[in-house]
């Protein structure tokens, strides 16, 4: 018996392979193609127990929101579903989804504890191929934190159809402003990257500018008047308290960006009349002069890697844009275009510079390779400026300036093609943002 | 699978969220005070990576029949080729084919089919996206329905975005549903081999 199991086994083997053979191959080139968002089918998540149906619809809602944003995903609508899920352990019947074009599946379920608790699990599936894509995924945890399990599970998704890692579980800090333009007040506030969860950080009473996350994404940096001139400010956002970051000093600090371990930080420091970048060691606060060129050297932003800074001078005659080390020194120009450039920002990837340029009289918002080729300008506009970006290198968000005496600023998005230009949600005007890593 | 659930349910350990990777399992504790205003952020998530796909979903699995695997469309009386015929035909001893009896238009009308159906969004916005080329191996039967999986041939094994290139491939492949083949030419079908090159042709904005 065993040795007529073994000898079917074998057979088996053999047989597959053999078979597989004896048809005629053809290779094809499949060339061209086409761009468009993938429809995603995301029914209502099940309600597990009463009480939570409120949230199953919310935190489908946000999922939706957070991926359709992406311009990556459109929504299959709910009305064209020819069947429902009602019990999440039970197999989708992937021809119903098939028929109203969807091409991955989630279904998830949300249930709620009389202790405030909730829990979200969800699956995802590629409806075409008929299988799950990953595992099922649950979060728990205070039913308060239900929009951050939302973006968590859009995370999930986003990074298994992308590839990519997610960026919706993120804050962005930015300069919220009010009022006129000739009187406008400008006060620092945090928000989750969607624009919900606005919180205050300061008050109006003293201009602020250019806020940065640390990358712990509990502390920020920014530059403040409140001492009658520019000068840097580190503030704890858990506890809020706020210092000075070289103390009083009669000149004037601005463009501070963290170093991507946390330590030091990186700003222009302007001295008598001339403009130059220095590195604080924030332990010591100790000071290292990096430039020493008679030009304005302004808005540093080190490589993910900590070892080399871009940053925006005049000393060739016009504003262009240079890399040098992290410890000065080395410095070469990158950019090469005609028109002036500023802002550079170091994508998190390492591949990329984000920044403004500005040329025939209108400002765009553009990206190059870090040896200045393959410059692509993603926006054009009155004014766009300070792009920030995504923590995944994907996205990158900026402020808009219309023309006029009621010009004002709000926050955009847009991703490396171009194409999904966006404006963030605020309850106001909005400029300078600057965008968190994920959050822990 | 129920049963299985629960008792991940029941050994949910409060721990950093950042350790989610490691441990599967993990939460976020988080006193957060902003001035001028106090917000209490406190939460936790705990997570399990295995909520395995119920038995009853596996068992239904089977890729969808294409309509046309289900007609029952009677085979063509087809005349005996030779070689002289047509010299592209393959071997006539046996062996395998190469099924280069398809002409140049047959095979381009393939290639459009599947073009059209070919959303490489989420490759040809990656940077350096040529490099993102694959092949994938699928059979078709005479009728040119899809039997079976459709499998990676280069790479073998795709990770990262070489798996989102596959994906792509396959979601068109699925989508395509029929392949147009003669089937009066392969009555024992084909295995197509299908390159992907994300950086040929026009591409197409929907």
């Amino acid at each position: 018996m065993r040795s007529l199991k073994f000898l079917l086994t074998v057979l088996a083997l053999l047989g597959g392979p053999l078979m597989a053979q004896d048809r005629p191959t053809l290779e094809i080139d499949v060339t061209g193609g086409v761009v468009e968002a993938i429809p995603v089918a995301v029914p209502r998540f099940i309600a597990e127990n009463q009480g939570a149906e409120r949230l199953a619809s919310d935190i489908a809602e946000v999922v939706v929101a957070d991926l359709v944003s992406t311009g990556l995903f459109r929504e299959i609508p709910g009305t064209a579903y020819i069947s429902g899920v009602t019990n999440f352990n039970a197999a989708p019947v992937f021809a119903d989804w098939r028929a109203v074009n969807a091409q991955a599946l989630l279904t998830g379920a949300v249930s709620t504890s009389s202790d405030g608790r909730l829990v979200v699990k969800f699956r995802l599936f590629d409806v075409l191929a008929q299988l799950p894509i990953g595992e099922g995924v649950q979060y728990a945890g205070a039913a308060t934190g239900w929009r951050r399990m939302a973006h968590k599970v859009a995370d999930t998704i986003y990074s298994r159809i992308t590839g990519e890692t997610g960026y919706f579980d993120s804050r962005i800090v930015f300069v919220s402003e009010t009022g006129p333009k000739n009187d406008r007040r400008r006060r620092l506030a945090v928000m989750d990257y969607d624009g919900a969860n606005l919180r205050y950080l300061t008050d109006d009473s003293a201009i602020v500018l250019a806020p940065r996350f640390s990358p712990n994404t509990r502390d920020i940096i920014y530059t403040s008047y409140e001492t009658g001139l520019p000068q840097v400010f580190l503030m704890n956002l858990e506890s809020g308290r706020r210092s000075q970051l070289l103390g009083n000093t009669e000149n004037m600090s601005t463009a501070p960006r963290f170093s991507p371990d946390g330590a030091k930080v990186v700003m222009s420091i302007i001295d008598g009349t001339n403009t130059d970048i220095y590195q604080i060691d924030l332990n010591s606060r100790r000071s290292t002069r990096l430039t020493t060129d008679g030009g304005i050297d302004i808005t540093p932003s080190y490589s993910p890697d900590g070892s080399q800074i871009v940053f925006a001078s005049d000393r060739g005659g016009s504003q262009q844009l240079y890399i040098m080390s992290a410890t000065g020194g080395n410095v070469h120009r990158i950019s090469s275009g005609d028109g002036t450039y500023g802002t550079p920002v170091w994508s998190p990837r390492g591949d990329m510079i984000a920044f403004t340029k500005i040329k025939g009289g209108k400002f765009h918002i553009g990206v190059m390779r870090v040896d200045g080729t393959h410059e692509t300008l993603l926006t054009a506009s009155f004014i766009d400026e300070a792009p920030t970006w995504s923590p995944n290198g994907r996205v990158l968000m900026f402020f808009r300036e219309t023309a006029g005496a009621n010009g004002a600023p709000q926050i955009y998005s847009v991703d490396l093609t171009g194409r999904n230009l966006r404006r963030v949600n605020t309850p106001g005007f909005a400029s300078a943002p600057d965008w968190s890593g994920v959050l822990h | 699978m129920i049963k299985r659930f629960s008792r991940h349910v029941l050994h949910s350990l409060v721990l950093p969220v950042s350790l989610m990777a490691v441990s599967g399992e993990s939460s976020i504790a988080q006193e957060t005070c902003y001035l001028p205003i106090c917000i209490n952020l406190e939460f936790s998530i705990s997570i399990q990576i295995d909520i395995s796909p119920p038995d009853t979903q596996r068992q239904n699995a089977a890729p969808i029949e294409p309509e046309l695997a289900n007609e029952q469309v009677a085979p063509q009386a087809v005349e005996p080729l030779t070689e002289e015929h047509n010299p592209e035909l393959g071997q006539m001893d046996g062996g395998v084919p190469n099924a280069d009896a398809l002409t140049g238009t047959e095979k381009a009308a393939i290639g459009d089919i599947l073009a059209g159906y070919w959303n490489k969004g989420l490759i040809t916005s990656q940077p350096e996206y040529e490099q993102y080329v694959v092949r994938v191996a699928v059979k078709v039967n005479r009728f040119g329905a899809i039997e079976g999986e459709v499998r990676p041939v280069e790479p073998a094994d795709p990770t990262g975005i070489f798996r989102i290139a596959f994906d792509a491939a396959r979601r068109a492949i699925f989508q395509a549903g029929t392949i147009p083949l003669p089937s009066d030419r392969y009555p024992e079908g084909m295995e197509l081999i299908l390159r992907f090159d994300p950086a040929s042709g026009e591409v197409g904005l929907n």
